[in-house]
């Protein structure tokens, strides 16, 4: 496996390579090289350990920058929560062009990197942010559900239907109805 | 993102479950860290002394335990606001409407009915783990997480 590698922001001059290595040493991090804005290590390190590390570098200036793979998992994670939470139009979307397109990655790289970290394909993730969306329409009674399925692009109300019953094994009307005896329940 | 330590929290007063229910998280994945109770009482004990960022993500509930059963520890659960971000799995034998439809309105998030094999019951851990998960960020719910898995 390749070692794990850590980026610093603001690591402009030799001094600075300097006092990394000393914060290093001092938390007992072995590392293989430390070059500007960038660390390799020997071994993988604890969250306390780069948390500390953070903290230290911070109070001399130098910002630690999270990992690349999960800055690409955050901003894919962005991208589809923003079409199907944060966009009024109806959802008509090639989701793999579109993520290859705004994050400049082939898609299958995008995908398996997904998949590896979060356990779950960004297929699957997309599926549980539309049915957590119909969710909140069900629960804000505007739409019926033929609506919400044009609204999010199902082919038929059916296929919504035996999606989130596959997702939540529940009905659309059963989790509404949950939902609405729990709030009384609860009040 | 904080990547990707699981805790859990299993309550029942069957030994051989337990084993069961350990071994299928064991086989599933790592990261989890999962500990376990022998019945309601000693739940709510070790709850009520676990500091606030200790407190598992999600706890499963067997519903059926003397003294204080599964369902006496949801509704104590459910009334402290310091424990609203636990997500509440009920298992039980039972697969009458009914039952599920008591532990959802008093706020479980997922209904399990305990299988029959052990891959069925490495399914359905599974899938509720993948949810609560899930539901750890916004723009995801708590409140609207329902499961029957």
């Amino acid at each position: 496996m390749e070692n794990q590698k850590l980026h610093i922001k603001y690591m402009v001059s030799l001094r600075c390579i300097m006092v990394v290595k000393e914060e290093l040493r001092d938390l007992g991090i072995k590392y293989v090289n430390v070059n500007l804005g960038e660390v390799e290590l020997l071994e993988s390190i604890s969250k306390q350990q780069m948390e500390s590390l953070r903290t230290n570098l911070k109070k001399i200036g130098l910002e630690l920058l999270e990992d690349k793979r999960n800055i690409l998992i955050n901003k894919i994670k962005s991208e589809v929560v923003a079409l199907i939470h944060h966009s009024d139009s109806v959802l008509k979307v090639n989701f793999s062009e579109y993520l290859s397109n705004r994050l400049g990655y082939d898609y299958t790289y995008l995908s398996n990197l997904f998949s590896d970290v979060m356990g779950i394909t960004i297929q699957q993730f997309i599926i549980f942010n539309k049915i957590e969306k119909v969710k909140e329409l069900l629960l804000y009674n505007e739409l019926n559900l033929t609506e919400i399925s044009y609204k999010l692009d199902y082919s038929s109300v059916s296929h919504l239907s035996n999606q989130f019953k596959k997702v939540t094994g529940l009905t659309p009307s059963y989790f509404k109805h949950m939902r609405e005896l729990r709030q009384a329940q609860l009040k | 993102m904080t990547n990707n330590l699981l805790k859990i929290i299993l309550a029942d007063d069957d030994e051989a479950d337990r084993l069961l229910f350990k071994e299928a998280f064991f086989e599933l994945k790592s990261g989890i860290t999962i500990e376990t109770v022998n019945d309601g009482m000693e739940l709510m004990n070790l709850m009520h002394s676990t500091k606030s960022e200790d407190l598992p993500q999600i706890l499963f509930l067997d519903i059926n335990m003397p003294q204080k059963t599964g369902m006496d520890c949801l509704k104590e659960i459910r009334a402290d606001d310091r424990f609203k971000n636990v997500s509440i799995a009920i298992y039980s034998t039972s697969s009458s409407e009914k039952d599920m439809e008591q532990t959802f309105i008093h706020g479980a998030n997922v209904y399990i009915h305990k299988p029959n094999s052990f891959e069925k019951l490495k399914r359905v851990l599974e899938k509720a783990i993948i949810n609560a998960k899930v539901y750890q960020d916004p723009p995801f719910n708590k409140e609207n997480f329902l499961l029957n898995a």
